[in-house]
This record gives C-alpha cells, structure tokens and sequence, in this order.
C-alpha cells in the first residue's frame, strides 16, 4: 500500500508543480476564454429572468409608475456595469433606456444613454434623446451616424443649436440614400429629393426608417405585417408617413414596399 | 529513495496524496466546465461549427504555453518596446477594447529612442481569437519614427504564410500604387516576448507626402468595428450614403466636414447602377490607367478584403479632380491558407484562383461596376501583355524570402502566426505553395485575351483662337487641341475661367496675346492648362485673373497648370491677380521652362510650384505680395533670375524640395532665402543676396511631417550676409 502512495505522491508532486505553474501563468496571461465570458456576457440569461420585460418590448412607450421606474432603473445600471457591445442583452438594453428615458423626470437619462453609447453606437437611439446628449456624445455620435435619416437631422440640428459644429444637414446625402435601395428611381428635383417612379414599379424603403412620402398620383402600400404608416389627402395630395414611436429595431419594422400604378413624381424625406 | 523509510515523509506523502488528488480532479473539471462553457458562448456567437471548436482549443493550449524569445540573432529589423507597466503587453490583450486608449511606451530601433504610445488594434472581435494582437503605435511630433512615420501598426501575422503581404506589397509598388510603407520587423516587449510582424506605414497625409502627391481626401468606408451601427439599416453598404465614408486625411482648402467628392462620386455610381446612365460617366472620375493597375493588383493578389463595409480607401486628388483607391489592409492570396478562427497549411489543389476581373465579385460595388467597363478591361488587358517586369520582381523577391525563411533565426523554433503553431518548415512550405499560387494566377492573367489595341481613342479636334474674343461663362477646351495666333486678346468675364488640354499660346514681341478682365472692376476666374502632353505659352500677358473654387477643386493661380509634360512659358508677364494665394500655380508638372518672364504685383505668392520639377531662367519676380518663387516638394532650377521686393520670402523652398540657383540676385525682400523641412538650396557663387529687411537666409523645421530643417549650400565668397538657423537646420559653406 505504502509503496503505491509513493508513486502516487510522486505523480501527485509532479502535478501539483504543473498545476501550480499553470494557475500561474493563467493570473498573469488570463485565458482567453475569460474574454469570451465577458465579452459574450455568460450571466445575460440570468439577467433577463429579472428584467421588466413587460415594460419594454412594445411598439409604443408604457406610462409607468415610480416602481416600474425604479425597476428599470435598477435593470439598467446593473446591466450596464459589465455592458460591451457583445452583450446579449444588448437590444432589450436599448429598449429599456429607451423606455426610461420616455417616463416622467428621467433623472438618470442623460447618464445611460452616454454609457450605451459610447459602448454601443445607435444612431436611432442617439437621435431621438440628441437634447440629452452631451457635447462629446452628440459630436461622437454625428461622426458615428450612418443614414441621413430623421435622427441624423436631429443629432446635427442639436448641434447647431448649441452651437457646436457647423453641420449642415444635405438632402443629397438623403437622395444618394433612398436610391441605393431604388434601382428604378430617377431623380427629379435631387434639392427637394423629389423622383419619378415608372408605371407599376415598386418604391422600397427599408426598414427602421421613418419617412414621409407625397405624390399626386395612385400608389399602393404593400407590407408584409403592420407597416405603422399613416396615410393621409391634403389637397388632392396623398401623404404617407411613418414615424416610430420607440427606438425599433427592423424586426419590428418591416421594409415598406410603395407600388405605383402610373408613373409619377413623388417626394420622399425624412420624416422631421 | 533516501526518504522511502523515513516515518515523516510517508505521513507526508498520505497528506499531499488526500489534498492533492481532489485540486487535480477540481482543476481539470474546471477547465472541461470552462471550455464546454466558452464552447457554448462561442460557438452561440458565430452560429458556427467545427472551426469554433478548433480555434477555442488552440487558444487554450497557446495560453498554457510559458513565454519565450523566439527570434535569436535575426536579422530582420528589430524594434524594442518597453513599457513602465510590465504586464501591459498581456494587458492590452486584456483589455482588447475598439475604444481602448493609448498608453505611453518607450520604443527603440537600432540607433535611437523614442517616446511612443501603445494601443491595441483591430475592429472585429475576430482580432483577439489569437494569441497576438496587432498595436498601434505613434511617436511623438518631435521625434519621428525613421524621421517618416507619426503613426503606424506593428500588425500581428495570421497564418504560416508570411510572406504573402510583404510580397504583395511588393508587387503595389512595382504597379505604381498608393500604399503604406509595409516590411516585417521583429517587435520584442519588454525583453521577453519576440514576435515577427508586420510593420504598416499609416494612412494619412504622410502616406500621401511619401508618395509624392499633394495632400487631399483620403475617404474610407467604415462600417465595422466602433463604426458599426447595430441600428443600421439592413442591406446598407458604403455605397449606400456618404455618411458610411470617414476622411483619414484633409484637404485643408475645403471644409473639414465635406464629403462633397465622394457624394458626387456616389451619385453617379448610382445613376449608373438605376438609371442607366453611361458607365464613361463614372469611369471619368478615375484615372483610369490607376485604377486598372488597381484592379490588376486586385486579381493578381487573389484579395477581397478592400470590400463595400471596409478597407476601402480612395484618395481625392483636387488637382486632378479623381479619384485613386489606395492598397489597404490586402489579405493577399490570404483565403487558402484560412480564415481568422483556423489556419492552415493548404493543399494545392485548394489554391483556387479567381477571375475577379471577369466573374467572380470583388465583393466591392463600385470595383464590381468599374471592371465591367471596356475601356477599363481593355487597359487590364494591356496590361496582362506586361507582366515580365513583375515575372522579375517575383521571382528575385521569392528567391530572397527563401532564403529568409531557410536561414533566418527569427523563423526556428515553434511560434504561433494567428492561433496555429507553427514552425520553419511550415513557413517554407507555404512560400513554396505561395509561389505556386501565384504562378496560377499569372498564368490567369496572362490567358487574358492579347489587347485590341485599335479601339477607338479619343482623337482632340483642332481649334485655332484669333483675334478678339470674349468668354461671358467658362470654355473649356479640354478636347481640343489649341492654338491661339498672335496678337488675340481673350476677353473673360466675372470668375469665368478658360481650360486647355494641350495649347499652343503663340504671341509675338509686337504681336502678344493679351487675355486679361472684361469688366474693369471684376476679375474673371482663372486660365488653365490640364492633363496635357505639352503646352506652350509665348509672349502672353495675363492679367486681373483671381482663381476659382468649385465643391470638387479649386485652382489657386490666375494661371494654374496641373499635370501637365513639358510646359514652356517664355517671354510671358503674369500680374496683378486678385482673391486666391497665388499668381501661377503649378502641380503635377514634369518638365517646366520658364524663361524672360515677369510675374509682379501679386497680392500673395508670385509662383507656386508644388510636386513639379524644371527650370526657371532669366525671370523676375518682383513686388509680390508674400513669396516670390514657393517650392513645395519639387526640384528647380533658377539661373540669372531677379527676386526682388517680396513682401515675404524671395524663395522659399519648402517640403523637401531641391533647389539649385545660379547667376541670380535676391535683393530687399523680407527674407531673401528660406530652406525648411527637409529641403536643399545650393547657392552659386554668382547670387548675389542683398539688404533683405529680416534675414538674407533663413533655415527652419516647420512641418513636423518632414522630420528635419533646411539645409543650404553657400560659396564662401559669399560674405555679410545675415543667417538665420534653427537647431534642426544645416550650413555648409563650400569653396
């Protein structure tokens, strides 16, 4: 027995040197696999069981009380301590600050949005609370955004309120914009970002932008589930517009196809 | 054993075996817990398959692995980073962050120091999957690296075959291609950790002052990493709007925020692309021998990294009014050997080589259209008829990194190159299937159908101007070839300018061709020569011009020559300009003779010569508002010329230009003389420098970028003068 317990301790030495090395090494070079439990955020599934849910994942924004309030708050301060951009939580985040921000006296508003953002650009997000922003956010964002959309003009509009950049918004940007997704439009008047659209051609606009679009001539809609646009006469005019009412990703937004019966001029822009 | 009946020990050992047994059982369950876990979240994250699980397990086992120094007696170029902290550079691999912060280091190369800083680099979360991660590094303004370079990468090497991009590299340079300096270095940190990687020049202004063209736009596609959106609206690309484009370098005579350019750009590739407009349109906007280099680069280096959401640079040259993609970040002939989560040794017959030109996509919108271009294929294809002088550079190249790869210590021993051990024979191996690669693909290259070459050039019609004219909106001629008799006066209204191609201005002493204002009080714009092959101006007198500015270009001269082979004005008097910085602006001029001219009484610089190189004889330059004569990154000659009474400088030779002056004289100007950044002047003995108010010559350093002072050559004969000299600038008197 004895002589079996020396070899064992003996093998048992050897491995304890080895393991001892080991943890070692692993404190000064840390595993990689350290990162991936940060980066990938292995405690999101436990984070969501606890996560007002409810309160957040919706069209339209919620009147809450102070209780909602607070658990909202706690939500996302705690979600926001250990957030990269590879957080799986990282749309409901949004939603939440969202929601937040939306509730009377959002103390902590400016707070969150700074914190996701700089961790996480989204220009929806940046755009709608561009009052919010500070300086150096609102600067970054302007450099981070990507579509010249409705947001986009809010963020630059804010600038230039506060006199802090001389950005001008360019509805040619606008233009370039909706063509790339147009193969069949041309442009008609590009200051006015006004085009002429062929007999029954399709006019798309993607998802997750909000527009407004007006023509005298006869265009249908065509969506795949609820579009959210408003259709409205002025004038002999046909107005459609679609504005969101919360930061909505695309899976919520559906891509919206106009359909024109004749060939007509329509004005497409960003809705304000 | 000595200890085997010692009472103590046995007691001992039964301790150690209880204690231990249940750390190693708790150790290894903790690492299978951890893998399957990070397994789980990895393997979530790419929706991914056997790779993950490979990639996962080689980062295990390179962690597990001690430090050691790999390089030996290399003799590849050694830099050494030293830093107060000496965990960082394990740090930086901690704290891998697109938002990270530069942290001070101390570098040094063979002969000097310098204070740096360090940050990690690299968008993706695919750049810290390996054990290396590539840094940024950027020196200070005093003290450049190599006295060229304030930023640049030391990028980390991902797969055995390291030698693809320095070739490839290679091979940009031979096409005549925009690209960063590139080589490969060994980086050590903090005397432990040797790597070999690549050392990556920036991609800013310096890049273009390295390459000789004036600094302008650099537009890049950024749509990954922190520039990725995740509210981005689907099936946008770069091509989409020109918010997607960041400048990497500015052109200061425009607003900083413009992208006017590249929405011009943009706006046409999409009327291309929906309406049907002719491809000409777009093709007009390139250089087109530049950009069929380019997409001959593409093809050859089997890469489509330069792609619609990234890496896609195209630098805007004002004064050519085009565009020139820049070699970014290539990935050359990178696919075979895999991908950022495995890297491998392929088989032959894996290295599959790609038609981009005429099938397969680049995976780039804008290059995808441009190559479908005839005029564009035909160039590819005259160029595939020529590729005996790459043939060369390839072969020497593989010859020499053969011998590298055989010899070098930096390549012995075992080492990572992206997650994959690796060893010497497997670096020669992928040489060798490097080579073959690369033969394939010139072999592709070279099945390309031998050029046509009569199709049809654009042949200039002939023009000739005589007598008096009068231009009430801007003419341009730029398809003709001009000829204007002596004794026309041209007459130009308010900011109307007149473009040429080639011309041939042929005034007489009696007989001079006047083009001069309309309206007494309104200057006209400005009289410009442009992509010629070889332009006369003899007996002109040019008058009341300013300039002009348009959102795509400007020119700065009230007479502006931009690229332009063989440009002789002789006999020609330029003055009274008004508005813009100078009275004769050139750039982009090969071979220039300026001879018995007068340009007098500019409100600014009398002639500017940037990037440009010929002589100037027997001219005076008199009563100018700033210089005189202003060099910029050119070679001049000046004989029996008079510079005198500029309310700045008589010469000012600046941005590492050459200058040789001879028989002339500089007197009563503010200085007479001043040599900057990196620049030659050589006085003969028969310049005469007299009663300049501040200082006869001036020697100063003034733009960082240049690294270094004026330097001047003066006669010893050359007495009373009254020298000014900074600490990085240089005199040598010779006799």
């Amino acid at each position: 027995m004895l002589r079996h317990f020396k070899k064992l301790s003996m093998i048992l030495l050897v491995l304890l040197i080895v393991v001892i090395y080991l943890i070692i090494n692993n404190f000064d070079n840390k595993f990689i696999y350290n990162y991936y439990l940060e980066l990938y955020h292995n405690s999101w599934s436990q984070t969501l069981k606890n996560t007002p849910q409810n309160l957040v994942r919706q069209n339209n924004y919620k009147i809450i009380n102070g209780d909602d309030k607070k658990k909202i708050e706690k939500y996302i301060s705690n979600s926001l301590k250990s957030f990269t951009r590879h957080s799986r939580n990282r749309d409901l985040l949004r939603d939440a600050i969202d929601q937040y921000c939306n509730s009377n006296f959002p103390s902590n508003c400016q707070k969150y949005i700074t914190r996701y953002l700089n961790i996480l650009f989204d220009q929806k997000l940046a755009g709608r609370y561009s009052a919010y922003l500070s300086e150096e956010t609102l600067v970054h964002s302007i450099r981070l955004s990507k579509t010249p959309d409705a947001n986009y003009i809010s963020l630059i509009s804010e600038a230039n309120n506060r006199g802090i950049l001389n950005y001008v918004y360019n509805i040619h940007d606008w233009v370039t914009f909706i063509r790339s997704f147009n193969t069949n439009l041309t442009i008609y008047d590009s200051d006015r970002a006004v085009f002429i659209t062929n007999k029954n051609k399709f006019i798309e606009i993607p998802s997750g932008l909000d527009f407004i679009l007006s023509t005298n001539k006869k265009v249908t809609i065509n969506c795949e589930t609820n579009c959210n646009v408003r259709e409205s006469y002025k004038n002999g005019i046909l107005f459609l517009e679609r504005k969101s009412n919360t930061v909505f990703h695309e899976i919520s937004s559906p891509k919206v196809t106009i359909y024109s019966l004749e060939k007509a001029k329509v004005m497409i822009k960003p809705t304000k | 054993m000595i200890y085997s009946n010692f009472k103590p020990f046995k007691e001992l050992f039964k301790i150690l075996a209880l204690v231990l047994t249940p750390v190693v059982i708790a150790y290894i369950i903790w690492i299978l817990v951890f893998t399957y876990k990070n397994l789980n979240h990895y393997s979530s994250w790419d929706l991914s398959n056997k790779q993950n699980l490979n990639a996962l397990i080689f980062s295990r086992i390179i962690n597990l692995i001690p430090n050691y120094i790999i390089a030996g007696n290399s003799n590849f170029e050694l830099i050494k980073l030293n830093t107060e902290d000496k965990n960082l550079y394990p740090l930086l691999l901690k704290d891998y962050s697109w938002n990270s912060k530069y942290s001070r280091v101390s570098l040094s190369d063979k002969n000097m120091n310098y204070k740096a800083k360090i940050k990690s680099k690299g968008g993706s979360p695919f750049h810290f999957i390996h054990q290396d991660v590539s840094v940024k590094i950027k020196v200070s303004k005093k003290k450049l690296y190599k006295d060229k370079h304030r930023i640049f990468d030391l990028d980390k090497i991902g797969h055995p075959g390291i030698f693809n991009d320095v070739l490839a590299y290679e091979m940009a340079k031979e096409l005549n291609l925009l690209m960063p300096e590139h080589r490969l270095v060994i980086v050590e940190f903090n005397q432990n950790k040797k790597f070999l990687r690549q050392f990556v020049g920036s991609l800013d202004e310096q890049l273009l002052r390295l390459n000789s063209k004036m600094p302008a736009d650099i537009f890049t596609i950024k749509l990954t990493a922190k520039n990725r959106d995740n509210s981005l609206i689907k099936g946008t690309n770069g091509f989409s709007s020109p918010l997607s484009w960041k400048k990497d370098a500015v052109n200061n005579h425009f607003n900083y925020a413009s992208k006017d350019p590249i929405r011009n750009l943009l706006n046409i590739f999409h009327n291309v692309v929906s309406n049907n407009q002719d491809i000409n349109e777009l093709i007009k906007l390139f250089d087109v021998d530049y950009l069929s280099r380019f997409l001959f680069f593409i093809q050859l280096t089997q890469s489509t990294h330069q792609d619609s959401e990234h890496n896609f640079s195209l630098f805007y040259d004002p004064w050519m009014q085009k565009f020139y993609p820049v070699v970014n970040d290539i990935m050359a002939w990178g696919g075979p050997f895999g991908n950022t989560l495995k890297q491998r040794i392929p088989k032959k017959e894996d290295m599959v080589v790609h038609d981009f030109i005429n099938k397969t996509s680049m995976e780039n919108e804008l290059l995808d259209l441009l190559k479908s271009s005839l005029l564009v294929k035909q160039r590819i294809r005259e160029l595939s008829s020529n590729t005996k002088s790459l043939k060369e550079i390839f072969e020497k190249k593989y010859i020499e990194y053969l011998d590298i790869a055989e010899n070098d210590p930096a390549l012995g021993g075992i080492y990572f190159t992206g997650s994959r051990l690796t060893s010497r024979p497997e670096v020669i191996k992928s040489l060798n299937l490097l080579y073959s690669y690369i033969d394939k693909s010139l072999n592709l290259i070279d099945s390309y159908e031998q050029p046509n070459l009569d199709y049809q050039t654009h042949v200039k019609e002939d023009v000739i101007l005589k007598d008096k004219l009068i231009f009430y909106s801007t003419k341009d001629f730029s398809k003709n070839n001009v000829k204007i008799n002596p004794g026309t006066t041209i007459l130009l209204g308010p900011n109307v300018n007149i473009i040429f191609a080639n011309v041939k201005m042929l005034g007489s002493k009696r007989k001079p061709i006047i083009i001069k204002r309309l309206i007494k009080d309104k200057a006209f714009g400005a009289v410009v020569i442009k992509e010629s092959e070889s332009s006369l101006l003899r007996y002109v007198d040019i008058s009341g011009g300013s300039g002009f500015k348009s959102k795509y270009y400007k020119y700065t001269g009230q007479f502006s020559a931009h690229d332009v082979n063989n440009l002789t004005v002789e006999m020609c008097k330029f003055s009274s300009n008004s508005d813009y910085d100078d009275n004769v602006h050139l750039v982009y001029v090969d071979n220039f003779l300026i001879k018995n001219t007068i340009i007098k009484n500019s409100p600014s610089d009398g002639i500017d010569i940037d990037i440009s190189n010929g002589k100037i004889e027997n001219s005076s330059f008199i009563n100018n508002g700033n210089d005189g004569l202003d060099l910029m990154t050119s070679i001049v000659y000046v004989s029996d010329s008079t510079f005198i009474k500029n309310g700045d400088k008589g010469i000012s030779v600046g941005e590492n230009s050459n200058l040789k002056i001879n028989n002339s004289t500089l007197n009563e100007n503010y200085i007479g003389i001043e040599v900057k950044d990196k620049s030659i002047a050589t006085l003969l003995p028969t310049v005469s420098l007299r009663s300049n108010f501040k200082h006869d010559i001036n020697l100063k350093k003034k733009n960082y970028r240049f690294s270094g002072g004026g330097t001047i050559k003066i006669p010893s004969s050359l007495d009373n003068i009254n020298i000014k000299k900074d600490s990085f600038s240089k005199l040598e008197i010779y006799k």
